[in-house]
């Protein structure tokens, strides 16, 4: 079980937003997508939840080209939280936690229960338009996480979300072993906490793979993020220690 | 109650009952089944019955197609004469009336709907995102491009033929042809079917393009088949009954207030609720200054855009 890329180009208008990507991302770990604005981390996931299409190279899920996959079979291995909700009609909570299910509310009772930390309960009730960014953020993942799915696809997860929803939603995740989770990220600290592997892109391009100890280098994050700093490894929580910016 | 497409269906039924009872010839029912009395017989069964039929299919249709643009477009202001669809759907049939071809203009207007509702489309969704606002402005200047090409269409036609053109175009039953209601209820009944069959997919649809792709959906290929539904009710409608404004805005405006963005119960409650109050407007337009006519697009558009305007002013938004 893995997702493998081998020499994955995306394209979208005339700019390639990712190049030449090959890595090989196994499931039973959690990977992390860093990088700077606009350096491809949604592009990147766009493709691998089978949203974008894959312009050349290939990229495959369980040694199945994505192409080949049927969207119900790639949409039944992958739970995915998009970046952004799109406008959409104004729905109930329960209308839009119940669209994975083909409306039936006895999932969404289920999804309600296993995911205390996201308070669906108090929501549930009240329609789109009512919801803080925040809450909109927790319907969305209670959408994806309440589908069990082998696979989980996040984008920014932690977007909008106060801290300790945040702390718990990582906590969770990273206690929950038995498929994949591959999560963009911007904040730093957590990613070096609670993923195994970083991916780190710089403009499309592949800047480094691997443990995030060895991937965060003071060069990765002068060369990558623009920073002069250093993360301190000391105890269980890694730290970003920033001194400044580079300006450029 | 409302959130029973029942008691919706009730309502329809009721108001076909009283546009099949009333209207500015008196048929007592006795007549219809007395063998001897063939005027009534034909006053019911050729006038009143095509005519009340053809109301509800016209306003089924397009509260239906309301409905199914305003979930795919996820637009709440989404409708066929908002977006200009019905606009264009007229100027193919008007083209048509004009040229003398009178049975080709369901084909005609069909396909003048299908042009439009493609062309909006490309314009509001470029490079995989898309905008609302660009939905509608294109939708305005279609409406007034296409109102222009009518109106040219008119002005250039055989005097004897423009007063029957304009009147057309303002939406009315009062003209109608056994063809016109046979296609209409035909399309509307093929449509309803499909449509219902889609509930689910809608759902998903009207959450957003990639919510909908994540869950195994292909949105640009159901959306295709489902412009292509849209276009053909409202190329029937409007050909069969020219212009019927705010019916298809109206309905699920109301509609989605009991049932929320379930398409399960909205559908069937957008098809009664429009059959209802295009059987009852029509209802009214035959018989207040009986037994001249008001045309029954003015009607509805002279309740439904104040009705729209207090339900804005109430702070009840579009949903």
């Amino acid at each position: 079980m893995s997702f493998c890329l081998q020499e994955l180009t995306v394209v979208r208008g005339d700019k390639e937003v990712v190049q030449d990507l090959s890595l090989t991302i196994p499931s039973g770990e959690v990977t992390g997508v860093v990088g700077p604005n606009g350096s491809g981390k949604s592009s990147l996931l766009r493709v691998l939840y089978g949203f974008f299409p894959v312009h050349k190279g290939q990229v495959s899920l369980d040694q199945t080209p994505l192409e080949s996959w049927s969207p119900g079979g790639l949409s039944g291995r992958l739970g995915v939280c998009p970046q952004e909700a799109e406008p959409t009609l104004d729905f109930r909570v329960d209308q839009v936690l119940a669209l994975p299910f083909a409306g039936d509310q006895k999932k969404v009772d289920e999804a309600v229960r296993d995911f205390p930390f996201l308070r669906l309960l108090e929501l549930r009730k009240k329609k789109l338009s009512q919801l803080s960014g925040g809450e909109r953020q927790r319907v969305r993942l209670g959408m994806s996480l309440g589908r069990r799915s082998p696979w989980l696809i996040l984008d920014e997860p932690a977007n909008h979300l106060d801290l300790a929803t945040a702390w718990s939603l990582m906590e969770y995740l990273a206690a929950s072993r038995s498929g994949g989770v591959i999560m963009a990220l911007h904040d730093l600290a957590t990613a070096a906490r609670y993923c195994d592997r970083l991916i780190v892109l710089k403009s499309g391009q592949l800047a480094a793979f691997g443990p995030p100890r060895e991937v965060l280098t003071e060069e990765l994050l002068a060369g990558v993020f623009s920073l002069r700093g250093r993360m301190e490894w000391t105890g269980e929580r890694p730290r970003l220690l920033i001194e400044g910016v580079i300006e450029s | 109650m409302g959130a029973s497409p029942w008691f919706w269906l009730f309502i329809a039924l009721s108001l076909v009952a009283l546009g099949l009872a009333l209207g500015s010839g008196q048929i007592a029912w006795v007549d219809l089944f007395n063998s001897e009395s063939n005027l009534a017989k034909a006053l019911f069964w050729k006038v009143r019955f095509p005519r009340v039929l053809a109301a509800a299919a016209v306003g089924g249709g397009l509260a239906l197609v309301g409905a199914v643009l305003q979930s795919s477009l996820r637009n709440p202001l989404a409708d066929p004469f908002l977006l200009g669809i019905s606009s264009a759907a007229a100027t193919g049939a008007v083209v048509a009336l004009a040229a003398g071809w009178a049975g080709a203009r369901f084909g005609t207007s069909a396909i003048a709907a299908l042009l439009c509702l493609t062309l909006l489309d490309r314009l509001a969704f470029r490079g995989g995102s898309f905008s609302n606002s660009t939905l509608l402005i294109g939708g305005v200047a279609v409406t007034y491009l296409l109102s222009a090409v009518t109106g040219l269409v008119v002005a250039l036609s055989d005097p004897g033929k423009t007063r029957g053109l304009v009147f057309w175009l303002m939406g009315g039953f009062n003209s109608l042809d056994p063809l016109s209601v046979v296609l209409c209820s035909a399309g509307l009944l093929v449509s309803v079917l499909y449509l219902t069959a889609q509930s689910g997919q809608l759902d998903l649809l009207a959450a957003g393009d990639e919510t909908a792709h994540t869950l195994g959906l292909r949105p640009e290929k159901l959306r295709r088949t489902l412009f292509l539904v849209c276009s053909v009710v409202v190329g029937l409608s409007v050909a069969t009954a020219g212009g019927i404004g705010f019916v298809g805005i109206l309905v699920p405006h109301i509609a989605r207030r009991f049932c929320g963005v379930s398409h399960r119960l909205l559908l069937p409650i957008c098809l009664f609720g429009g059959a209802a109050l295009t059987v009852g407007a029509d209802l009214v337009a035959r018989t207040v200054i009986s037994p001249r006519e008001i045309p029954v697009g003015l009607l509805t558009a002279l309740l439904g855009a104040p009705f729209f305007l207090y339900q804005l002013r109430r702070g009840g938004g579009w949903d």
